[in-house]
């Protein structure tokens, strides 16, 4: 080594100081105490705190009515079509080359019906469905401001081995409610769609088929939208005092959490409280003439109710996982289940779910 | 008396298909010859098809229909020291004198118990709906009754109380699915039988043998490990075993409460008005055996020492349903 160092260096005639000191510091480094650490910060596309602004943050705008502030009851007799069932939720990618010109709508049903066709003669159980044809139609109660992509409703109606007339088999909805304009880069917006979520009701089969049609017609992809905890507890804040001045008696609050597995013998515990009850607390916590709430004024109501089950149970709440919550509006649960009872407040809903899902989508672009 | 193909069939779906072959070798009514030549590996619909044809050559409808019924009732469940026969004739007595002809009685002994299948055709035809079963420790103070309609309500229970001999009959606002933590509950409570107080408890047939006790908790001794609370944990442990004692709990799938008490999580509530009225909340606890989770919360550290009384008394007090509320101070 030594002798190599010197020819190298012999042979330029004269070594610079800064080659020697580069050999050696290459050469040395195995004996050195400090660490070989090219970067000195971590780069921009790797820091996880500033790389999306978070819309949650501290504070949250509620609005209740909406943007263009039609709220007329025209359309939320429309939208019974949306109360009263159990809706599953999906996140989804833009989708390519997705027009809403009726003729595409037309060939796009008869390419799901085809496929829907072949998923049933592969299914060998004696009471498979004998056919289904698949309508795409558009949905206009839902389009609520311009930015908004047309709602696209798709129905496979057919008919069940033991049943003599046709029935809807699948509702799905795909929609986005008040979403931003520019969520997309102007250089693709016109390729692709964006509809941030599908709802959808049906089997797990037919399901199935058509989420595996969307991504392959679609070149998009579409997953369970999932609420974790924190996003439960934010729509018991906000929902919970909804339908407070109407005088039906209203669904009590529902809270399930879910105990852990290290505790054998209970699987969930179910906490209700009565609407009113529940209003009169969160009037003491929130300032009723605000529309916005606070991430302290959140924590705060759903602390006050763990700490009454505590004086009751000595049972800590706060150390198990909320799963589903129920409210007189609506019913969501964690893996991405909806119920809706109210029509009036279907958009609202969908609002909310749209900026969830869109959040998601912003922080995994 | 219901198309008994149908009865067959709702009873062969009930059953395991694992247990089907000892279950029909108790129900006693095809011959060893037919029994070898049904094909136990097949799925269970073929096997419901070989058996039904078999019952049909036989050609003895009405004794068929009874002996189905039978089969029925050994089905649905899996498994006392009194003759079936004899109490089968008195309920259908009863059951004739309020419900049309149609109605049938069946009653079999397993297990110390008289287990009756009652089948009450009230103009719908779903049969599930139709039929009653009924539960009876002999001696005990009372009995199991599986879901019923309201309508026939008022003379089921005419029926049943003149039928076992008593004058009336009250809800324990008791259920579940394990039957016989339910009657270890409900005799728990009621605390005697018509023998008086029984000092031999452990005869009854549904105390018996199933008490296990639980396996004592070890705290692992790991050699590198040290515990820094190891004698929190014992205190743990000890006061648990006098709160819930040494045998394993009765199992209960639900347990809930019904509060109504002034709102106590004012801590971090400044404006909260003390207008004195109570806050209506219904708490539920769902699982397969929710005693013994409730001691494990504990255990588990997800629940306070001492955990209140109406938690530690749900084993005494023979319900799962319970409202509390806050003493009246006026």
């Amino acid at each position: 080594m030594a002798s190599r160092r010197n020819s190298a260096s012999s042979s330029r005639g004269m070594s610079t100081p800064q080659t020697s000191c580069l050999l050696k510091s290459r050469l040395s480094q195995r004996f050195t105490p400090r660490r070989f650490t090219p970067y000195w910060r971590t780069p921009q596309s790797r820091r996880v705190a500033t790389a999306v602004q978070s819309t949650k943050g501290r504070r949250k705008a509620v609005p209740t009515k909406s943007k263009n502030g039609s709220d007329s009851s025209a359309d939320s007799a429309d939208l019974k079509g949306f109360i009263d069932k159990t809706w599953r939720v999906y996140k989804l990618s833009p989708l390519y080359k997705f027009s809403t010109a009726p003729k595409d709508l037309k060939r796009y049903g008869q390419l799901l019906s085809s496929c829907v066709e072949a998923a049933n003669q592969k299914i060998t159980i004696v009471e498979s469905n004998a056919s289904g044809k698949a309508f795409f139609c558009v949905q206009k109660e839902l389009q609520n401001s311009k930015d908004d992509p047309a709602a696209i409703q798709i129905l496979i109606k057919g008919r069940k081995a033991t049943a003599n007339t046709d029935s809807i088999l699948l509702t799905a909805t795909l929609c986005g409610v008040e979403m931003e304009d520019n969520l997309l880069n102007p250089e693709v917006k016109e390729h692709f769609t964006y509809y941030p979520i599908l709802l959808v009701k049906s089997t797990v089969a037919l399901t199935d088929v058509l989420i595996t049609w969307l991504q392959r017609h679609f070149d998009c992809k579409i997953s369970p939208l999932i609420f974790p905890p924190v996003h439960l507890a934010w729509m018991i804040a906000m929902w919970s005092g909804g339908l407070a001045n109407s005088k039906r008696k209203n669904k009590p609050v529902e809270l399930v959490y879910q105990v852990p597995s290290e505790c054998e013998g209970i699987k969930k515990i179910t906490y209700s409280i009565e609407a009113d009850d529940c209003l009169r607390v969160w009037n003491s916590i929130h300032d009723t003439r605000e529309d916005i709430f606070t991430e302290e004024e959140m924590t705060t109501f759903i602390a006050s109710m763990e700490e009454h089950f505590y004086s009751l149970f000595r049972i800590k709440l706060n150390a198990m996982q909320l799963s589903c919550v129920g409210t007189a509006l609506c019913y969501i649960g964690r893996e991405g289940l909806l119920k809706i009872y109210s029509a009036e407040h279907v958009i609202c809903i969908l609002r909310h779910l749209t900026e969830l899902s869109v959040e998601h989508f912003m922080l995994n672009m | 008396m219901g198309c008994f193909s149908d009865v067959l069939r709702s009873a062969f779906t009930k059953c395991k298909a694992s247990e089907l072959e000892n279950l029909l070798k108790q129900w006693g009514y095809l011959t060893e010859d037919e029994l070898l030549q049904l094909n136990f590996s097949k799925s269970k619909m073929c096997v419901f098809r070989d058996v039904l044809s078999l019952c049909q050559e036989k050609n003895r409808k009405r004794e068929t229909t009874d002996r189905i019924d039978q089969f029925d009732l050994h089905c649905t469940k899996e498994s006392w020291q009194s003759d079936p026969e004899k109490f089968k004739k008195k309920l259908q007595q009863q059951v004739d004198l309020y419900f049309d002809s149609t109605a049938s009685v069946s009653v079999t002994l397993q297990d110390g118990a008289l287990w009756c299948r009652l089948y009450i055709p009230t103009g719908n035809h779903n049969m599930n709906s139709n039929t009653v079963y009924l539960i009876y420790y002999p001696h005990c103070q009372c009995f199991a009754i599986s879901a019923f309609k309201v309508s026939v309500q008022n003379f089921l229970f005419q029926g049943l109380s003149n039928a076992f001999g008593y004058a009336t009959l009250t809800s324990m606002n008791l259920s579940g699915l394990h039957y016989k933590s339910l009657f270890q509950l409900a005799f728990n409570k009621l605390g005697e039988t018509s023998f008086g107080l029984t000092k031999d408890v452990q005869s009854l047939p549904f105390m018996g043998e199933n008490r296990r006790k639980r396996k004592a908790e070890e705290i692992e001794m790991e050699p590198n490990m040290r515990s820094e609370d190891i004698a929190m944990k014992r205190k743990r442990s000890l006061s648990l075993e006098t709160a819930f004692g040494n045998f394993e709990q009765p199992v209960l799938e639900s347990l809930q409460f019904k509060v109504e008490v002034k709102f106590m999580g004012r801590k971090n509530l400044k404006n909260f008005s003390e207008d004195g009225e109570p806050i209506r909340c219904c708490v539920k606890f769902e699982g397969p055996s929710v005693l013994e989770g409730v001691r494990n919360l504990a255990s588990c550290g997800l629940a306070n020492e001492p955990l209140p009384k109406h938690l530690l008394k749900v084993n005494s007090l023979g319900t799962n349903n319970f409202v509390l509320k806050s003493k009246d101070k006026s």
